[in-house]
């Protein structure tokens, strides 16, 4: 039998130390789960994208506008079932601090590609009668559930927007608080009526990219080449990406941002695993007395090493819990706003969870094997005589 | 013969050279019998203990205990052939500072089967038969060096071994903090009659014993009978 005692009267009489290394822990483990869920909240984007999906945009830059005139010619293409235009609005809700996506759209054709007349799934979810209210009110607008929340907007509030790319005071009806139906959509965009920002901004005729739906068994890669063919020769050239490669060119923009996230996570892992790994190997150094007399009674290695093992395993894996209930309830629970304005589907996921608890019980592990092997290699008489 | 060992040879190598520590020795103990080993440092009485307790092995020789070959047994064989046979009293106690002293009795009682109930039953016992039952709950550092040694005492005896080892057991005690181990010794070998081999540099103590046994060099230089 194990003499656990001897667990639990250490874990007793070392309590100060046993909670400085979980704490070292749970901060690694909390800034890993952090890290990690950055990369994985930009690679979500590029995974929630819609498989029969194509944007097209300005082959210039995402910056360069594209004429609206050309959406007949994309409705045209053998495949295309629906066309949706976005454009970047930009603005300020009462001060620049309050950072949410703002797009004016066709409100028909946002239905037909993200609402409840899509032929497949449905990003957008809100009910019938918000999105025919908001068809009907060419000033209308509707808004994401996570924004609706913080600033308490409701249907048939008023939004005022000051306009900085379209300049002027904007003024918007709330039809309509949505659902995010799948990842490619988040809870934190406001979407009005294009016609709207067109009549009072000078009949500019522009917008940033279209979203081509397709039809089932379309060759994507065919249909992309097609496009940009018929506009190479013309004044606004477009660039026709999948949605999934669209999303990821947004990720491409942070730069090599995820390598570098892991580069830190995996330091600071490391980090946290030398400092347990040192505490325990020294507490093990402390105890050799205790293993010589344990190894002279008749107990045998194993069992000895069990008691290591579960030192480091309880220690680690408190600490592992610990900083993943801090993350879960920062983020998911209670939610951070700075980061939401950067990445508004900001969550950790399951996986993540899992992944980091399994890696703080690894090295738990690790922790706990080195010290009883060091231990164990002491001859009986050496750790008796405290040499 | 209780213990019976034969042409026993042990050497360690200190700085590349092979120093021999115990050669060609013999040594018979019987049921019962309270053998005292002296002689000056590096004799070879303390290694003669260990290789009879089975803390260490030697390079050539027979170790029968009961009839037992040690001698070419694996560690973890021997492990548990300690944990029946021998009961260990060292110089310096070695109790677990932060086990009380009814838990550590309890220890080498976590590698038999008893029961909870049974352990505690077998740890009261002990404890009661050194003279401590009424310190029971408390760590070895609220007790006097006398009374570390006497739930030491108790450890050893817990699990009714063969035999005891006790390395030097009033060497860090007081005058009569020794007299009273001693005591307590002599009371546990008549009372339940078990043998005890014991390392000792005092010659006081070594009264006690039935036998005086001297070691120089390796090697028993004189046996001599206390008692008829």
């Amino acid at each position: 039998m194990t003499p656990w005692r001897l667990f639990f009267a250490h874990l007793r009489n070392a309590w100060l130390r046993v909670l400085l290394t979980s704490a070292g822990v749970a901060l690694a483990v909390f800034l890993l789960t952090m890290l990690r869920t950055v990369i994985t909240t930009l690679d979500g984007a590029v995974q929630a994208a819609g498989a029969n999906r194509v944007v097209v945009s300005s082959a210039v830059s995402l910056f360069v506008f594209l004429p609206r005139k050309i959406e007949p010619e994309l409705r045209s293409f053998p495949g295309v079932r629906e066309v949706c235009d976005w454009t970047w609005f930009g603005g300020v809700y009462i001060d620049e601090k309050n950072m949410f996506a703002r797009f004016a759209t066709q409100p028909r054709e946002l239905r037909a590609v993200f609402g409840d007349r899509a032929a497949g799934r449905q990003d957008i979810l809100m009910p019938t009668e918000q999105w025919d209210a908001f068809e009907a009110d060419r000033a209308g607008c509707i808004v994401g559930e996570d924004i609706a929340l913080k600033y308490g907007w409701k249907p048939g509030d008023v939004i005022d927007l000051i306009g900085n790319l379209f300049p002027g005071d904007w003024h918007f009806n709330v039809r309509g608080i949505y659902r995010p139906g799948s990842g490619q959509m988040d809870g934190s965009t406001m979407f009005f009526h294009w016609d709207y920002l067109d009549e009072n901004s000078g009949r500019r005729g522009s917008v940033s990219t279209f979203t081509l739906e397709l039809d089932p068994g379309t060759d994507i890669a065919e249909l992309s080449r097609a496009v940009d063919a018929r506009f190479e020769s013309s004044d606004h050239r477009t660039r026709t990406l999948t949605e999934a490669a669209f999303n990821q060119m947004f990720v491409s923009m942070w730069g090599n941002l995820p390598l570098l996230l892991s580069m830190i996570g995996g330091a600071v892992l490391f980090a946290a695993f030398m400092i347990a790994l040192n505490t325990l190997l020294l507490h093990g150094q402390e105890r050799r007395l205790e293993v010589g007399v344990l190894r002279a009674l008749g107990f045998p290695g194993h069992t000895i090493a069990a008691l290591f093992l579960a030192e480091g395993v309880v220690v680690c894996g408190a600490g592992g819990f610990a900083g993943v209930l801090g993350s879960h309830l920062l983020f998911n629970v209670a939610g951070v706003p700075e980061l939401d304005r950067f990445f508004p589907t900001f969550a950790v996921l399951p996986e993540t969870q899992v992944l980091a608890l399994g890696i703080s019980l690894g090295i738990g592990v690790v922790s706990g094997v080195l010290p009883a092997w060091v231990a164990l290699r002491t001859p009986v008489l050496d750790a008796l005589a405290r040499r | 013969m209780l213990i019976r060992a034969r042409e026993v040879v042990k050497s360690y190598t200190r700085g590349g050279e092979s120093l021999r520590v115990l050669d060609r020795l013999d040594l018979d103990v019987a049921e019962g019998e309270w053998v005292a080993l002296m002689g000056p440092s590096g004799s070879g009485k303390t290694t003669l203990l260990n290789l009879l307790g089975g803390l260490d092995v030697p390079d050539a020789g027979s170790i029968r205990v009961a009839d037992d070959e040690i001698v070419g047994r694996s560690a973890a064989d021997l492990a548990a052939w300690r944990s029946r046979h021998v009961g260990f009293v060292f110089q310096l106690y070695n109790l677990l500072p932060v086990l009380t002293a009814a838990q550590n009795v309890e220890l080498p009682l976590l590698l038999t089967p008893l029961s909870r109930r049974e352990r505690r039953a077998h740890v009261a016992a002990a404890l009661d038969v050194v003279g401590l039952a009424d310190r029971d709950d408390h760590l070895p550092t609220q007790l006097s060096g006398g009374q570390q040694q006497r739930v030491a005492i108790a450890r050893a005896i817990v699990t009714d071994p063969s035999f005891l080892l006790a390395d030097e057991p009033t060497g860090d005690l007081d005058a009569r903090s020794a007299q009273e181990i001693l005591a307590l010794l002599g009371a546990l070998r008549a009372q339940f009659g078990k043998a005890i081999v014991m390392v000792t540099h005092d010659p006081h103590a070594a009264e006690c014993a039935d036998r005086l046994v001297h070691l120089e060099k390796g090697a028993i230089a004189t046996r001599e009978a206390l008692v008829e």
